[in-house]
């Protein structure tokens, strides 16, 4: 979920006018702490009746940390780096340096999007994208066996900036994920979760 | 007519000798052993801790562990499992392990839900006995919103508080690996490199030299590519096997090496001297014959002939000729059987002073010593069989080298002048201050590892491995007892408060136990009932209203906790479970022992004796390490296999310059019977002042004490006294005299000075305190030679040696 709406912030962040349809002339989320971006979630499992639904906020440092922060219905803090994730407990007590190894490579990946280097994409993924009447959606599916396991395929769309994130796992669950437009942080609450 | 019988006797023990030795090269059972413990005696007093100790040595042994380098994951990856297929081609590997499977991974699933109502991490108890029920449904609700969480949510509806994905990541983070299992391989990230771990068990032990060969040539083999590949790929590697491998070339490589020199310049010495090949080929003889019997006595005696004893065997060279020179020098004889009457008084009280030194190492409990011993002693025998049986039947014609014989004329022409004399008065403080070192200088050495080649290259990737897995250390360990396996793992957990405290006390890091993994009954009976409290509490309800799970579900779940009481984890079923795969050397139980038989297993049964290891990490203050008692009548046994050999070395050495000079005293009285008082007290002054050398050569090149050079100085003693005796027994300083003592220690010299340009500092000690001695013997010998006659001439006159 955490880095699903990492990337719902990423794709977000790229104003629609410097969209060449290559992923890698697009620009990049707005490393400043001081912007936000709030999302809601939705996830589909096959043994639940309903659908799971979550929401909260996003920001992107200077350094390049990515900081995910769900509000409802509990609140959880996810801090992805190039080297390493960071997860805090709903009273902001640091509980866990590392995860399910699959998610900190697949946050890995989302950072890398973020942070320009979409080289590891190129090599893992497939790329599709499509523009149309000023909206674009990009598909991604893995390439390489690592990912194949786990997913079918992510999905973004958007105008100006991304406004949906839908990811398909290969289990058949899917996720998605609306996005909202960047504003301020007026907060400033996203500073506690940085540097070590 | 005698003298024929003799020598036919000698060929019959020569046939006996060589089919024996041809029968065991045939069968390749020559059996050399270069496995460092068998040099070692038992340490431990009880004998299922020293039991215990050899299980777990010998599993440990075994173990092979790599890590593939690379900046590159994918291609770290893409050439571990290059190694992967070189290594399971090889029959001497077996569980070679890289990928970790699907289907390991479910098993390991099934096991944590069998037993998720038994097993408890120490985090969760410490939840439930807080009463902090509702954490557990905050983190199944936050599990299912993370990504990829459908399994889990499946898992959710059987298992409510996702008990077995606790449990199974708990037991992950508290396993030996620091590794992160990513896309089935374990890999780790340290700056720029990815470190790709591959482990390997060896079927037999690593003193096996085929296997040795064989599968350092597959790794050598890969490495090299991997080089001339140049993608930057190394290879970094732990495991006895590369030491084995390493000291077993070391020492092979001496001994071609420091015997192929010493034998060539033993050969060059005595044709420069007799002038002839015949008295060549029968010091050859003997020599070929002592060594065979050496061999031969030690492989019957101990059913293996170790490396070492070979390493100081073949050094055997330097005394076992010494005889045949003595016969050889006298060249006005017309017979060999004259020749041999001369000579016979000296060559036996010779072989017996030498047979006295090296029969006092038999006593030690050091087999490797006791080997040394008898290979010395049987071998002395054999040279002397040969020289005494043969020799005399082979008509010879050598003429001493006359310029060598002069040069003997001159050094006996010193030994008389005046100057010797005050030089060896002034010598003769060389004890007193040798003893006031001994006393002032406390440097020692007392080290196993010294028995040893130290490869340091192969020390560093080993450390570089420790801090990377984080493992714990091999020769460093408790061990606990049990009268059954309950027991056992009863006083495990009570252990482990101790052991807690040592960690907070700083004096280690961590501790691997079975404990943590393998709850007793009796813990996972109150871990049963800290969890029924958990689903009894309302802790349920978040979940069912966070509409994860149907209340008919949780219900059913509840059911089978009722129902799954007494469904506890059996010690066979953890040793069977992937972690307990790879965790069970610390098990040392019955079970594991019936697997492997050996003999021993009768003796554990009777005792009804179940033990484990508990493993140490980072060891930082020794001294706060000690056995500690375990309930009333339990104990965990600290055990420190090094320090404990060391400490016994360091006694030992203690004890030889005990048994050292019970052997002179011994050697006293044999010479004060035969020569009366002061010209034994006159053949004692050279052993005396060449031990005293010895020290103070040590004390200059800064070389540490150690059991080694005392070790050496009972063949300093027997040679220097041999000098003593021969001269003696000559009669007159003649040039001949002397020359069989330059060539002896010279030959003494040639062979085991050589030593001391040994890589392994057990036999550079040895080598270089002989090369002092035996040096200092030898300018003494015309000097003492001199008076010893001297006093046989005039025995009435006082002793003018001071």
């Amino acid at each position: 979920m955490k880095f699903i709406s990492m990337l719902f912030v990423s794709i977000c962040s790229f104003p629609l006018f410097t969209l060449g349809c290559e992923l890698a002339d697009l620009s990049f989320l707005v490393p400043d702490i001081k912007v936000q971006y709030e999302f809601i979630q939705s996830k589909t499992v096959a043994a639940l009746s309903r659908p799971l639904i979550s929401s909260g906020v996003l920001g992107f440092s200077a350094n390049e940390e990515l900081i995910w922060q769900t509000q409802h219905p509990f609140k959880s803090t996810l801090v992805i780096s190039a080297k390493r994730l960071k997860q805090f407990n709903q009273n902001d007590v640091l509980v866990s340096e590392l995860g399910n190894p699959m998610v900190v490579e697949l946050s890995q990946i989302f950072l890398s999007l973020l942070s320009g280097n979409t080289q590891k994409l190129e090599t893992d993924f497939t790329q599709k994208i499509i523009c149309e009447n000023g909206s674009w959606q990009i598909s991604l599916t893995p390439g390489s066996g690592s990912y194949e396991t786990l997913l079918s395929l992510i999905s973004l769309s958007g105008t100006q900036y991304i406004e949906k994130i839908t990811f398909l796992e290969a289990r058949g669950d899917y996720t998605e994920i609306q996005l909202s437009a960047p504003s301020n942080n007026h907060l400033g609450n996203f500073e506690m979760y940085l540097g070590d | 007519m005698e003298t024929r019988i003799r020598a036919v006797a000698w060929c019959v023990l020569a046939v006996m000798l060589a089919c024996y030795l041809t029968v065991l090269t045939k069968n390749s059972s020559i059996n050399i052993d270069s496995n460092i413990l068998s040099l070692l005696p038992a340490t431990e007093a009880d004998a299922a801790v020293e039991q215990a100790f050899n299980n777990f040595s010998e599993k440990s042994m075994r173990r092979l562990v790599f890590l593939v380098v690379n900046t590159n994951m994918a291609k770290a990856r893409q050439d571990a499992e290059e190694l992967t297929r070189v290594l399971r081609e090889s029959p001497w590997l077996t569980e070679v392990k890289l990928e970790h499977h699907d289907g390991e991974k479910a098993a390991s699933g099934e096991y944590f839900f069998n037993y998720r109502h038994h097993l408890l991490s120490k985090a969760d108890e410490a939840l439930l006995r807080e009463r902090n029920y509702q954490a557990f449904s905050e983190d199944a609700i936050r599990q299912a919103y993370a990504p990829f969480s459908g399994a889990l949510i499946d898992l959710l509806q059987k298992d409510p508080f996702l008990l077995s994905y606790r449990a199974g990541m708990a037991s992950s983070t508290n396993s030996n690996l620091t590794m992160k299992l990513d896309d089935g391989y374990l890999i780790t990230q340290v700056k720029d490199d990815y470190y790709v771990l591959l482990t390997a068990e060896l079927v037999q032990s690593p003193f096996n030299q085929d296997l040795q060969q064989q599968v350092l040539a597959a790794i050598n083999g890969i490495e090299k590519h991997w080089i001339d590949e140049s993608a930057g790929t190394r290879l970094i590697r732990a495991g006895a096997l590369f030491y084995t491998a390493y000291a077993y070339d070391t020492a092979r490589h001496e001994v071609n090496l420091i015997g192929g020199i010493s034998t060539l310049l033993v050969l060059i010495l005595l044709l420069l001297s007799f002038s002839s090949v015949r008295p060549v080929a029968l010091v050859m003889v003997a020599l070929g014959f002592g060594i065979a019997s050496g061999f031969a006595s030690v492989r019957i005696i101990f059913g293996a002939v170790h490396l070492l004893t070979i390493v100081f065997g073949t050094s055997l060279i330097g005394v076992a000729v010494d005889y045949s020179f003595h016969y050889f020098v006298i060249d006005d004889a017309e017979s060999g059987e004259t020749r041999l009457k001369r000579i016979l008084p000296a060559i036996n009280l010779g072989l017996l002073t030498s047979a006295i030194g090296y029969a006092a190492l038999l006593p030690t409990p050091f087999p490797g010593l006791q080997q040394m011993a008898l290979f010395c002693i049987s071998g002395l025998i054999g040279a002397y069989l040969t020289v005494v049986l043969l020799f005399p039947i082979i008509p010879l014609q050598n003429k001493n080298a006359p310029y060598l014989l002069s040069l003997c004329q001159k050094f006996i022409a010193l030994g008389e002048s005046k100057s010797a004399r005050i030089s060896l008065s002034i010598a003769l403080l060389l004890p007193i201050f040798a003893l006031g070192m001994i006393i002032m200088n406390e440097s020692t050495a007392d080290d196993v590892r010294n028995f040893q080649a130290q490869n340091t290259d192969l020390l560093n990737q080993e450390h570089r491995i420790q801090s990377i897995l984080n493992a714990p250390a091999a020769n460093q360990f408790y061990l606990v007892k049990g009268s059954n396996p309950e027991e056992l793992l009863r006083n495990l957990e009570t252990a482990q408060v101790k052991l807690d405290a040592l960690v907070a006390k700083g004096a280690i890091n961590g501790y691997l136990s079975i404990a943590d993994w393998l709850p007793s009954i009796r813990q996972q009976d109150l871990n049963y009932a800290l969890y029924k409290k958990l689903y009894e509490s309302d802790a349920g309800l978040s979940l069912i209203e966070a509409g994860l799970i149907s209340q008919d579900n949780f219900n059913r779940a509840r059911e089978a906790l009722a129902q799954e009481h007494d469904d506890y984890l059996q010690p066979q079923t953890w040793l069977d479970s992937p972690l307990g795969k790879e965790l069970d050397h610390l098990w040392l139980g019955v079970n594991i022992l019936n697997s492997e038989g050996e003999g021993r297993v009768g003796d554990i049964e009777r005792n009804q004796s179940y033990s484990a290891v508990i493993a140490l990490r980072g060891v930082m203050r020794l001294d706060l390490l000690d056995n500690f008692s375990i309930g009333e009548s339990g104990q965990a046994v600290f055990i420190d296999k090094i320090s404990t050999v060391n400490a016994m070395l360091a006694a030992y050495r203690s004890n030889m310059v005990l048994l050292l000079v019970i052997v002179c005293c011994t050697v006293s009285i044999i010479l004060f019977l035969r020569y009366g008082l002061k010209r034994a007290a006159l053949i004692l002054t050279s052993p005396i002042i060449a031990i005293s050398t010895i020290v103070h050569g040590l004390v200059l090149l800064d070389e540490p004490l150690n059991l080694f050079h005392i070790l050496s100085l009972f063949l300093v003693v027997g040679i220097s006294v041999d000098f003593g005796i021969f001269s003696a027994e000559a009669g007159k300083l003649s040039a001949n005299t002397l020359l069989a003592v330059l060539l002896s220690a010279l030959s003494t010299i040639f062979s085991f000075g050589l030593l001391s340009l040994s890589a392994t500092l057990a036999v550079h000690s040895f080598g270089l305190s002989t090369l002092i001695g035996i040096s200092s013997a030898l300018v003494l010998s015309p000097i003492i030679g001199h008076l010893v006659i001297k006093q046989s001439g005039e025995t009435n006159d006082p002793c003018k040696a001071g």
